[in-house]
């Protein structure tokens, strides 16, 4: 189930971690290039079984209220949804039905470190590529923009398994 | 009937996910295009906020340090002018209560609680909101220079469009010739301590180093606010105009301490502006 206790500590904490920690981060005159986006985690790690129906309900509330806190209403969440309907698309492009059990959840230490990079890299680079040419509109600086979405998946995967080795590695 | 919501039953998810996302795309384009909706969606409402003055309250006491040394260098220069001021005009020339030396602009002082700079629309927001008298439409400085514009007031917070914001656009001046130029804020050219002039004249003699002020036209600002410094100068040929890169006196990434700029002349003002 999305609705347990487990899942709704992740979903704040996600939440709390993205725009207080995450947002803040100051690189200097470089920070521009790096605004990594890290809620996407909250989408991608659940597990096979849960509805479309309750992944798009959790992906609605969880983009409005990050885009309340960043002021920019309606962003995160449209392509949020996005990523959201795509992720079995991106899923069985990279593994075949059978491989992964229904019913756990899907993170680094249950599908593997390759899966994992190519899965979750798939995902969070086209949610930053579709994020900053929405946010821009148009195809301007296309090459800039390429760069920055490549920056910004590779540093959100390195949040992740940061994350990941903190909140839910067991020995 | 029943092949209708046999389809509907077959297609139910992307029909709901078609259903959420024109929600959110209408949320994006809607509060976009009009500033005056959305008021408990935007990031000045009280709880999100709320808490951005709490992690202020929190990291503040970090940068007390750097805080008082702005203060006492602003402090510095405002004392320098004024005493200055009064030995060229001298005391008894100034009379209390003449309409020519009504106040014009009253300043309240605000602490910045959250700063955006490495985003494409960026957004500061204030601790102080329609209680202590912040309206929209009014403007900050900074203890260096100009920072922003008013956009959205709750009661006890406000959000302010930054200089670093695409949206922004303000008429300044040259300080040297008093040319008027057009403020431009590129993302994906500028970084945030820097912004373009552009549309002044190509005679105008501009040089490294030189100061950008406001022109106070619009009545946002008292004249005379910095704004920064010119970077490198480039001349557009076909439009016959100059291409400045201004550096930012203020640095958006440690702004902590504002001034609402309040004028009491607007509405008079703006009934000669429409």
């Amino acid at each position: 189930m999305i609705f347990e206790l487990k899942n709704i500590i992740w979903f704040f904490g996600l939440i709390f971690i993205q725009i207080f920690f995450v947002d803040a981060l100051d690189f200097g005159t470089y920070s521009s290039f790096f605004s990594p986006v890290i809620i996407t985690f909250f989408i991608l790690k659940q597990r096979l079984n849960t509805t479309v129906f309750q992944l798009l309900i959790a992906a609605f509330f969880l983009g409005i209220i990050t885009d309340v806190f960043r002021n920019t209403l309606g962003l995160n969440t449209s392509i949020l949804l996005i990523i959201t309907f795509l992720k079995p698309t991106f899923l069985y492009a990279i593994s075949s039905k059978e491989d992964i059990e229904k019913d756990v959840d899907l993170n680094l230490f249950n599908i593997g470190v390759f899966r994992f990079l190519l899965f979750f890299g798939i995902s969070i680079f086209t949610y930053h590529l579709l994020f900053f040419l929405l946010e821009q509109f148009s195809f301007n600086n296309f090459l800039i923009l390429l760069f920055r979405a490549i920056i910004n998946t590779l540093s959100a995967l390195i949040f992740l398994i940061f994350l990941q080795y903190i909140f839910i590695y067991k020995k | 009937m029943r092949n209708i919501i046999l389809l509907i039953q077959k297609y139910r998810n992307f029909l709901f996910f078609l259903f959420l996302e024109f929600i959110a795309l209408f949320f994006l384009f809607s509060a976009t295009n009009n500033y005056h909706h959305y008021n408990y969606l935007s990031s000045s409402n009280s709880i999100s906020a709320g808490l951005y003055n709490f992690q202020y309250r929190m990291t503040s006491y970090f940068s007390l340090r750097e805080i008082n040394n702005q203060l006492m260098v602003e402090n510095a220069n405002l004392k320098n002018q004024v005493l200055n001021r009064d030995i060229v005009v001298g005391r008894k020339y100034i009379k209390h209560k003449d309409t020519t030396f009504k106040k014009n602009f009253l300043f309240k002082e605000v602490s910045v609680i959250n700063s955006q700079y490495k985003f494409y629309k960026n957004n500061l927001i204030i601790n102080a909101g329609t209680k202590s008298g912040v309206q929209k439409k009014t403007g900050l400085i900074g203890t260096k220079g100009l920072l922003g514009i008013v956009t959205n007031v709750s009661s006890n917070y406000a959000s302010i469009r930054p200089i670093i914001n695409p949206d922004f656009g303000l008429k300044i001046l040259h300080k040297k010739s008093n040319s008027w130029g057009d403020l431009i804020w590129i993302p994906e050219e500028n970084s945030f301590n820097n912004v373009y002039v552009k549309n002044i004249p190509i005679y105008t003699d501009v040089k490294e180093g030189d100061f950008f002020i406001t022109s106070g036209a619009e009545g946002l600002f008292p004249r005379g606010v910095v704004i920064g410094r010119a970077l490198s100068i480039k001349k557009n040929i076909e439009k016959q105009t100059l291409i400045i890169k201004v550096k930012l006196e203020e640095d958006f990434s440690s702004i902590k301490v504002g001034f609402v700029v309040k004028n009491q002349f607007k509405e008079e003002l703006d009934q000669h502006l429409n």
